[in-house]
């Protein structure tokens, strides 16, 4: 019974950290509106089909490239789609695309930093040489080969992301992981015989976990940025999956740049607008989870 | 006496060699060797505090973290005397070592970063006692608060953050969590040389008591001699990675041989009653580095009473005198 008990302690006293810690983000406005601002427009798409009853892909070619009205208060596109519906449904593709690729890599990279960093010699060695190979590559061009290798498609392209995006948070933490391990807590910890595999993720990790919650919140907005690219150039997702690179696809004429302004500011500022928030939140993150404040 | 302790033996220490590799260059080749520790034979008896001292960089911390298994020595031998069975620590299988870390555990220099920041003080304890065998989460937490008060420290404390903790109470935080799975021998590397030194005493002497109530062995390493002698039952003193002396604390200052060891203790204030007898002899020039020690003796370059063969030769450690009482000088080698 008093076993329970401890534990209930312990869990009282963490939420109490956890407090400090909203209350920390609660008066960091930028922080909070960029939190907001990205649950929001993921809820919106997420949830797509209750706030519109246009479906993305129907076309209607008499009600072609019409300017945002009531009816459809983005416009629609040039086969008659409705452009908020896809907007809409593009943002789950995009927001899945950027926050799945950005979590891969930062797996590979925890991993693969953590025993770079850690181990040292020669693993650490081997790791950093494989790292550099990867980064001195032209990024772009290692995206279209593999993009050519594995074909087009949503989860093709996050396997692509993550094979090219590992390395920044590989870098970081084991960066990390070579001043924390200097650290004598560590040597206590080994004196102890505590096992490594503890050691790494039990009692170093949580101490470098702040660079790297900063560095993923980074990596979700490059990924998007990075499909919208990818996807403008048509390289991307199939054009059939709306995504909002998809979308400014049908921007590439200098015609619809002049003459159809909406066919690519609303997914544009759609992209901006959630970049621009994550980029907030991370920023924030970084002082609201800063162990020394 | 002497020898009923001798027999007693807890860890012996013999020909202990830890090197380290100086890589330098483009292609980080290996260009030279720090003999951190060389040729280091120590026998620490059950019960006793075995002090070490040495000036900063004689290889103090890598002694007693290749003594933890912290680090692995280049050469040599390592007993532990596990319960009236000597083994070799130096070739333990997982489980040996294991348990020799039930029974060996170390206090660190460094107060500071001996806790990890990000975690509460019952935290810290936690999982070495889950580690060691306690399973039951309250027997845990019951032997976290007595490990505590054994340091002064009451339970109060338990869900604190280290960074709510001077240096003292840090160090007993480490001193009570290197208690709590009852060893029999403890490394304590410098252990309040990070402190104030009004707070130095305190724990200095809540260590002594703690060895008597639990019966302890120390390992006591500092670079102050007064703090090691106060501490200790014997000396070790080492220079470069080598020990140079060996001596009954309560015998050094009266007789000491080495010309290293009278240099250390006339830089001392040795609340000495003659007075007028003691003279500072001046420690001149640097510790040379280990990587490049000079030939023959590794003190000649430093060393007042210097003689032609001192640069030669490098005197053996032998005993003078008392068979308690050794020294490495050429003063004292005995003719063949
Ligand atoms: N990991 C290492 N790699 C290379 N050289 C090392 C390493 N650790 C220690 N040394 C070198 O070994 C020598 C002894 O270092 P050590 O830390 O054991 O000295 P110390 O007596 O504990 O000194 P201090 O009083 O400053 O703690 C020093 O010259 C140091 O630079
Ligand atoms: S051996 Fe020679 S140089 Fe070394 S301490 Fe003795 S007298 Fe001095
Ligand atoms: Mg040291």
């Amino acid at each position: 019974m008093t076993m329970t008990t401890s534990a209930i302690e312990v869990k009282a006293k963490k939420t109490s950290l956890l407090k400090i810690r909203m209350k920390k983000m609660r008066s960091n406005k930028l922080a909070t509106i960029g939190l907001l601002v990205c649950i929001g427009m993921t809820l919106l798409s997420v949830f797509a089909p209750f706030i519109t009853s246009y479906d993305p892909a129907q076309m209607n070619l008499s009600n072609i490239t019409q300017a945002p009205s009531a009816e459809h208060i983005f416009g629609t596109d040039k086969l008659g789609r409705d452009v908020f519906a896809q907007v809409l449904y593009g943002g789950r593709v995009s927001i899945y695309v950027g926050v799945l690729s950005a979590l891969g890599g930062t797996i590979i990279g925890v991993l693969a930093g953590a025993i770079a960093g850690y181990f040292g010699g020669k693993i650490d060695s081997i790791l950093l040489r494989f790292s550099e190979i990867f980064m001195t590559f032209p990024q772009l061009i290692l995206v279209l080969v593999l993009v050519s290798l594995l074909g087009q498609g949503v989860n093709n392209l996050i396997i692509v992301f993550v094979i090219t995006g590992w390395m920044t948070t590989f870098r970081l933490v084991r960066n990390e992981f070579l001043t924390v391990r200097e650290e004598t807590y560590v040597s206590v910890c080994r004196s102890f015989g505590i096992p490594t595999s503890s050691i790494i993720f039990k009692h170093m990790l949580p101490n470098t976990m702040s660079p790297i919650i900063v560095a993923f919140t980074v990596n979700v907005a490059g990924f998007i940025l990075a499909e919208a690219g990818l996807s403008f150039l048509g390289l991307g997702v199939p054009v059939t999956t709306p995504t909002w690179g998809n979308i400014m696809n049908a921007a590439q004429s200098i015609d619809v740049v002049t003459n159809y302004w909406w066919l690519w500011l609303a997914p544009g500022i759609a992209i901006s607008l959630f970049v621009l928030a994550i980029n907030f939140l991370g920023d924030g993150l970084r002082d609201i989870l800063d162990p020394k404040q | 006496m002497t020898t009923s302790k001798r027999e007693e033996m807890i860890f012996s220490i013999k020909n202990l060699k830890t090197h380290y590799p100086v890589l330098g260059g483009f292609f980080r080749k290996q260009i030279g060797t720090v003999k951190a520790v060389d040729d280091v034979t120590i026998d620490v008896r059950r019960g006793e505090t075995l002090g070490i001292v040495g000036e900063s960089g004689c290889g103090k911390s890598t002694l007693a973290k290749t003594m933890m298994l912290l680090e692995k020595p280049t050469e040599g031998k390592m007993l532990y005397d596990f319960n009236g069975e000597q083994k070799d620590v130096t070739k333990l299988n997982a489980g040996d070592v294991f348990d020799f870390r039930s029974r060996v555990q170390m206090v660190f220099q460094d107060p500071y970063s001996s806790l990890n920041p990000s975690k509460r003080i019952i935290e810290s304890f936690d999982e070495p006692l889950r580690v060691h065998g306690y399973k039951n989460p309250a027997e845990r937490k019951q032997r976290i608060i007595e490990s505590l008060r054994m340091v002064n420290l009451s339970e109060d404390y338990l869900y604190r953050f280290p960074h709510e903790f001077s240096g003292g109470q840090r160090q007993r935080i480490s001193i009570a969590r290197a208690l709590c799975i009852n060893p029999e021998l403890i490394i304590c590397d410098e252990p309040v040389s990070a402190l104030d030194v009004s707070i130095q005493a305190q724990v200095l002497n809540l260590m002594k008591e703690i060895q008597k109530e639990l019966n302890l062995t120390y390992v006591f390493i500092a670079h102050d001699l007064s703090v090691v002698q106060y501490m200790s039952d014997r000396v070790v003193v080492m220079y470069l990675g080598k020990i140079v002396e060996i001596s009954e604390a309560s015998n050094l200052h009266v007789n000491p041989l080495h010309p290293y060891t009278e240099a250390l203790l006339s830089a001392v204030p040795v609340p000495v009653v003659n007075e007028g007898k003691s003279k500072r002899i001046p420690l001149t020039g640097d510790v040379p580095s280990p990587i490049n020690r000079p030939s023959g003796c590794p003190f000649s370059n430093r060393c007042p009473k210097r003689m032609d063969i001192c640069t030669q030769v490098e005197p053996p450690l032998q005993s003078y005198g008392e068979e308690d009482h050794q020294v490495a000088c050429h003063l004292y080698t005995k003719p063949i």
